[in-house]
């Protein structure tokens, strides 16, 4: 059977978003699919990307680099220029002026902990679907 | 410590506290200065009162002035009531900077502000007890609306849990059969006991233990309740069946000529285990004097086989089988209710706080991760143990994922040990890695050798050693033969 990889690139300081991915993505999948979660620094998320074709792409904001928005909003431009890819900021205090600007920038959705990744569900899975259309 | 409810109580309490106090009136001068704020100030308190005291900014060159207006509340205090800052004292004496917590205390003229110095950090504070005051003002409003029914598997605000609610205050209003839908673990006894307080206060209920019953055990277990009905034409009696789909069929039937013979005045709880798709389907409420309780009079036939496919799946006696239809009260397991996690278990950690099970009164970020990251095979059950594994461990106020049963912290998903559990052959991989870089050096090099080996920093005769050793395991058996 042809598998086809659902890729999810995470850019963290830690492991705590590759664990949440890995704990709620699967239930997500079809037989036919195979989640891939690749860690990246933030530096190499856009090669990485370029490299893979489409997916989740997922940013951790700690609350101590909410000064650096300007430069993940930087990133965060380089990934929109890419349909394929769909944008989650995960920060757990983002100001509403923060997330208007993320948003514009092609972020598609923030969360706040690992226990609100599961809401996203029907978004990813719509996103994987319409991307699979698009590429076949 | 002195207690009591008149101000020299709190005027002795303010004046022999270990943290530096000063109190700021609402025309902005320094009203009050506790022994330690005047020690922590290298002062004596007594200098500094009615001194200005705000902006930061000084009334006079006088340098009491400055050190009082240093002492000043930030900016926006009226209007979020608490802040916090770091206070660096105006003074000569040295005090060391520190963070002080004001509270704005009153409003308009009457307002005062109480200043509490400390090692607060208040961007931490933020991002912890930020959370941890949601959660708190979620629980609080969840108690609040729903204080009859709380309990603790009800809270939360997945569409699961407000499901479970809406049903749950319908079954508390109606005294009619009723059927527990959940998973082992589920909760699903505690609350069916609050509904049956609710529905029936002080009516007799008896416990039944489904899966252990014959017909003649049942008879006696049941026979307080049947007791109760012979008594008078008006009375009228609960039976509680745990594991009702896992009672044997015969002691099913002999429960549902009871039931059916009582004519409603015996209520049946079932509980049971997963729900049958046709239960979640609502029932037009009606009347049945056969059945004693309210259900569905003009049911069509698909309905009936549904009824008969659902019962032989869940071994439930028919007669039974619509009793549970009647009013059912379906609970999800908790791997589908992710985001109630935090709540319900900081629910469960404040009763045993409140119970003085221990110290802990909140959990951390980490402890939440690691519950929303496991995923509770025994639901609800396994929570609550895990919770007072965890207050039992702490002695702390703050539970951390130390504290949490070694199950609980060391879950992780199978998908995520596989990589890390695979085996690493080292040399080969070092292998791979040297021949790679011999690789890319040939290719810099247009394959001339010693240059290659010169910008490998090895001999040229190195070099072709290390070329043969990467060939010879690939070589083809036959060829290598043949050469």
């Amino acid at each position: 059977m042809n598998v086809t990889p659902r890729h999810w690139i995470v850019s963290e300081s830690g492991a705590r978003w590759r664990k949440a991915c890995w704990r709620f993505v699967p239930e997500w999948l079809g037989q036919s699919e195979s989640l891939l979660v690749h860690s990246q620094p933030p530096g190499e998320v856009s090669a990485r990307a370029e490299r893979l074709g489409g997916g989740v792409l997922l940013w951790e904001i700690e609350w101590k680099q909410a000064a650096e928005l300007p430069t993940l909003a930087r990133m965060a431009a380089s990934g929109a220029k890419r349909d394929d890819w769909l944008q989650i900021v995960a920060a757990a205090s983002l100001t509403p002026r923060d997330r208007c600007a993320l948003s514009e920038m092609g972020i598609a959705a923030f969360i706040r902990h690992p226990e609100d990744l599961p809401q996203l569900r029907r978004m990813v899975t719509g996103h994987f679907a319409r991307v699979h259309r698009v590429l076949h | 410590m002195p207690t009591g409810s008149n101000a020299r109580t709190l005027t002795r309490l303010l004046a022999t506290a270990a943290v530096p106090l000063w109190i700021v009136t609402a025309d902005h001068k320094i009203g009050y200065v506790s022994a330690a704020a005047a020690e922590w100030l290298g002062v004596e308190g007594d200098e500094l009162i009615n001194r200005l005291c705000t902006s930061g900014s000084a009334a006079s060159q006088h340098p009491l002035d400055a050190l009082a207006a240093s002492l000043s509340p930030p900016a926006g205090l009226a209007d979020r009531g608490e802040m916090t800052m770091m206070i660096q004292p105006n003074t000569t004496q040295g005090a060391t900077p520190r963070t002080a917590l004001f509270v704005r205390i009153g409003r308009d003229s009457a307002a005062f502000t109480l200043a509490i110095a400390g090692d607060f950090h208040p961007h931490e504070w933020d991002a912890s007890f930020t959370e941890s005051t949601a959660i708190r003002q979620q629980l609080d409003a969840w108690r609040k609306r729903y204080a009859a029914l709380a309990v603790t598997v009800s809270a939360g605000a997945s569409p699961a849990a407000k499901r479970l609610r809406a049903r749950l205050q319908i079954a508390a209003k109606i005294r009619c059969h009723l059927g527990f839908f959940g998973p082992s673990g589920c909760g699903a006894e505690a609350l069916a006991q609050r509904i049956h307080q609710l529905s029936a206060p002080g009516e007799v209920i008896v416990v039944v233990e489904g899966p252990l019953m014959d017909a003649e055990l049942l008879e006696a277990t049941i026979a307080p309740a049947v007791d109760v009905l012979t008594e008078s034409p008006s009375s009228a009696a609960t039976v509680l069946v745990r594991a009702l789909d896992e009672m044997p069929m015969e002691a099913q039937s002999r429960l549902a000529d009871v039931v059916t013979n009582a004519a409603g005045r015996l209520r049946l709880i079932g509980l049971c285990g997963v729900q049958p798709s046709l239960f979640c389907e609502p029932l037009a409420l009606g009347h049945d004097t056969t059945l004693g309780g309210d259900v569905a009079p003009g049911r069509d036939a698909s309905i009936d086989h549904a009824i008969d496919d659902a019962a032989t799946d869940r071994i439930i006696e028919p007669r039974l089988a619509e009793c549970v239809s009647v009013l059912s009260v379906s609970i999800e397991p908790l791997r589908t209710r992710v985001e109630d996690l935090p709540v319900l278990a900081s629910a469960l950690l404040d009763a045993r706080h409140a119970a003085g099970a221990g110290p802990a009164e909140r959990l951390s970020r980490a402890a939440l991760d690691s519950i929303v990251a496991y995923p509770w095979p025994s639901n609800f059950w396994e929570l609550e143990a895990a919770i007072r594994h965890a207050v039992r461990a702490c002695a702390g106020d703050i539970v951390m994922p130390e504290h949490l049963p070694l199950a609980v912290r060391s879950y992780r998903s199978a998908e995520l040990i596989q990589p890390e559990a695979a085996p690493v052959d080292l040399d080969a991989a070092v292998a791979r890695y040297e021949s790679k870089l011999i690789q890319d050096a040939l290719v810099a090099s247009d394959h001339n050798r010693a240059e290659a080996a010169r910008r490998l920093g090895i001999s040229r005769a190195r070099l072709l050693r290390k070329i043969d050793e990467a060939k010879a395991p690939s070589q083809d058996p036959a060829t290598r033969d043949a050469s």
